[in-house]
């Protein structure tokens, strides 16, 4: 992953269950409908909406 | 003194305060569980202390009510001790909050929680590597089977009065480190009182927190502008961010000095996981799940019920024979029967099956993949996906549902979720439910009544946040790990939401039959039912039920009961029709909020709110009820 453009406190957010610029992450699933992407990061695993996930610039190494 | 048990969400703070204080605090496998303070008494070595369950937090800046609940009280109070509870499978994001709360200068144990999960995932911590780098006390514990607390406490007893003193393993580089240096020189200088430690406000300022930024002089806040830019164009990114990937930085290179990674062994929860998250499965687990849940409860319940009712039948009846028919006394049994049948015969039936089920699914970890499933769909409507957690509360108890909106950030989000969460039938209504409708008309109709209940809870959502529109922010929600519930926990836990009934509800069921009886007895109850008769004709309901409703808005399962009382049977299929009886448990279901959950609203979304919650809930209710007595003979056919 390579860059967060949002607001303070969701980029402070992401950032605090570890999904911060330079990360690697790994998308297990994302739900119908427009609804949230499941993220893993290091060990933790995070639910991130739509809208907000697009705000998530990644580089996809494979 | 006071020792405070400080962590980030879903580390097992609330089960460790349990083992200690018994089962007082709510415990589940999500984060946010616990939403605000919990306080207990308990003796340390003769000594007394008073120990606090705080909120679940990431860091010390907060990003909902129940984060900032939990900054304040750090902040403010005077702590003797924080326990720092550690998930040591993610270590090495739960030691940001660590450092950060070094800072505080309150001495500090740190407790390594979940000792064998993280071992499981292949991590192995050396306590004593990671106590030495940080120059804290280090025990480990599994707080869910109580192994270490013991040990946990003595030590923490033994580290009062220590602050922690600067480590060198973790001191910050150079030039961040001059910086906070000469902030820290500014506060000192402007000479606040404040608790902390002027170098914990030093940081904070420069992280730009609102909180400490109000708390001190406006020269010192001059003076933390210009080093944020200075930190800024040293560093080429926000101030805030650089002191952040500070702690992440010593976080990480504290995880690596003191953890091993090895391969974590083959996991069947990631399997399970994969099926129940799936776009498509996953959404049919979950109507497996809830029409599961649906059947075992009924099952159970009518089983338990039936086995029940029989014996209370003949007691009664053995009782009522020795008195003069149509005397005081015989009013005065039958309406302590009543309230004791009702009670025994038919809420605990239901309730006990239920409660467990919900324990259950709540410990496994279930609530955050429905969240996670449900976002897209609440999205639409225009809600928060993170609301479906309180609402999904909502079947347990209202109460605790309005208190879980805390973790929501936004007002309206917070008033959305929380009238919508005393929509959903809460276990007294799901009791009505179960032992009116499934048990006179069958299972079929109480699904029915469900479904039709999630339908109308999807609608005014959907208006409500059109009346009320604003852009919900996204979600950003932790999905923890699978955890296999330990029974004794979840029967630790449905005992605590099972007292309130026992000691609270079914003494009133009981008081309250016997009020009725007399009531009946002396003909009083005969001015009430007159009084409500306008909105019992619109219902299409016998008068006499009039006083019933007014006993639901006290409790909800006093309806139900009240019933039987006012019918003067408790066979209300030979007295009522199927559609009066749909449109009673309609109406009941729907209407004004029980009387704890209202003064729960006062607290949470203030007096204007729950009048409007509690108005919109009557009119729908009223409106459903008659919607109901109109078409349902269509469909029933006759």
């Amino acid at each position: 992953m390579v860059l967060i453009v949002a607001g303070h406190s969701a980029a402070r957010q992401l950032a605090q269950l570890g999904i911060r610029a330079g990360t690697t992450l790994k998308v297990h699933r994302s739900a119908p409908m427009g609804g949230p992407v499941l993220v893993e990061s290091g060990s933790s695993m995070v639910a991130i909406g739509r809208g907000m996930a697009r705000k998530v610039s990644v580089q996809i190494v494979g | 003194m006071k020792i405070a048990l400080v962590g980030q969400p879903n580390c097992g703070k609330s089960t460790i305060f349990n083992s200690v204080a018994g089962y007082r605090a709510a415990t589940g496998n999500f984060p946010g569980t616990t939403v605000r303070l919990a306080w207990s008494t308990i003796r340390l070595n003769g000594n007394v202390a008073d120990l606090v369950d705080v909120p679940g937090i990431y860091s010390l800046t907060s990003a909902n009510p129940a984060e900032s609940a939990a900054k304040k009280f750090l902040l403010l109070e005077d702590i003797s001790l924080i326990i720092n509870v550690l998930d040591a499978s993610l270590l090495s994001r739960s030691l940001e909050l660590t450092l950060e709360l070094r800072e505080l200068g309150i001495p500090i144990i740190v407790c390594l929680n979940m000792m064998d999960e993280a071992e499981r995932r292949g991590i192995k911590v050396s306590s004593q590597q990671l106590s030495t780098l940080l120059e804290l006390p280090v025990v480990e514990t599994i707080g869910y089977r109580g192994v270490g607390v013991r040990e946990l406490f003595r030590q923490g007893i033994e580290q009062i009065h220590q602050a922690p003193t600067p480590a060198e393993f973790i001191r910050w580089h150079r030039d961040v480190e001059t910086l906070v240096q000469q902030m820290q020189g500014v506060v000192e200088s402007n000479s606040h009182r404040h608790r902390r430690p002027s170098r914990f406000l030093a940081i904070k300022l420069l992280e730009n927190d609102e909180d400490i930024s109000r708390e001190v002089s406006p020269e010192a806040n001059d003076a933390a502008a210009h080093l944020r830019d200075q930190l800024e164009q040293v560093r080429g990114r926000p101030a805030e961010s650089v002191v952040m990937s500070e702690r992440h930085d010593r976080a990480m290179r504290l995880f690596e000095n003191s953890a091993t990674v090895t391969r974590p062994r083959y996991d069947p929860r990631a399997t399970l996981d994969s099926l129940l998250t799936h776009p498509f499965w996953g959404y049919v687990f979950l109507a497996v799940i809830l029409v599961g849940f649906f059947w075992g409860v009924f099952g159970l319940g009518s089983l338990i019920e039936n086995a029940i009712s029989g014996k209370l039948d003949l007691l009664s009846a053995y009782l009522l024979a020795r008195v003069p028919q149509s005397g005081l006394e015989h009013t005065l049994i039958a309406g302590l029967m009543d309230g004791v049948q009702g009670g025994a015969g038919i809420v605990l039936p239901y309730l006990v099956p239920f409660l467990f089920g919900l324990a259950f699914l709540e410990d496994v970890g279930y609530l955050p993949r429905v969240a996670y499933l449900m976002d897209g769909l609440l999205h639409r409507i225009g809600l928060h996906g993170t609301s479906m957690l309180p609402i999904v509360l909502g079947y347990g108890c209202s109460v605790p549902a309005c208190m879980a909106t805390r973790i929501l950030p936004s007002k309206r989000d917070r008033f959305l979720a929380s009238v919508l969460a005393t929509l959903v039938p809460c276990s007294a209504r799901s009791t009505v439910i179960f032992a009116l409708v499934a048990f006179y008309l069958g299972p079929m109709w109480a699904l029915g009544i469900f479904c039709f209940n999630a339908l109308v809870v999807i609608i005014s959502g959907w208006l409500l946040s059109r009346i009320w529109p604003e852009i919900s922010a996204g979600m950003i929600l932790e999905v923890p790990r699978y955890q296999w519930p330990v029974f004794l926990m979840l029967a630790r836990k449905v005992w605590m939401r099972l007292r309130e009934f026992v000691v609270l509800s079914w003494p009133l069921l009981i008081a309250g039959s016997l009020v009725m009886g007399l009531g009946a007895y002396w003909n009083l109850d005969h001015y009430a039912n007159v009084a409500l008769s306008p909105l019992t004709l619109v219902l299409g309901l016998p008068v006499v039920l009039g006083t019933t409703l007014v006993f639901g808005v006290l409790r909800k399962e006093l309806a139900l009961i009240m019933l039987a009382e006012a019918l003067r049977t408790t066979a209300v299929a030979s007295v009522l029709s199927a559609t009066q009886i749909i449109v009673f448990t309609i109406f009941i279901t729907f209407y004004i909020p029980c009387l704890a959950t209202l003064v729960t609203l006062v607290k949470e979304i203030g007096k204007k709110m729950t009048a409007l919650a509690a108005t919109y809930t009557f009119i729908l209710a009223t409106l459903m009820g008659v919607a109901a007595r109109f078409f349902l003979p269509l469909i029933l056919g006759h």
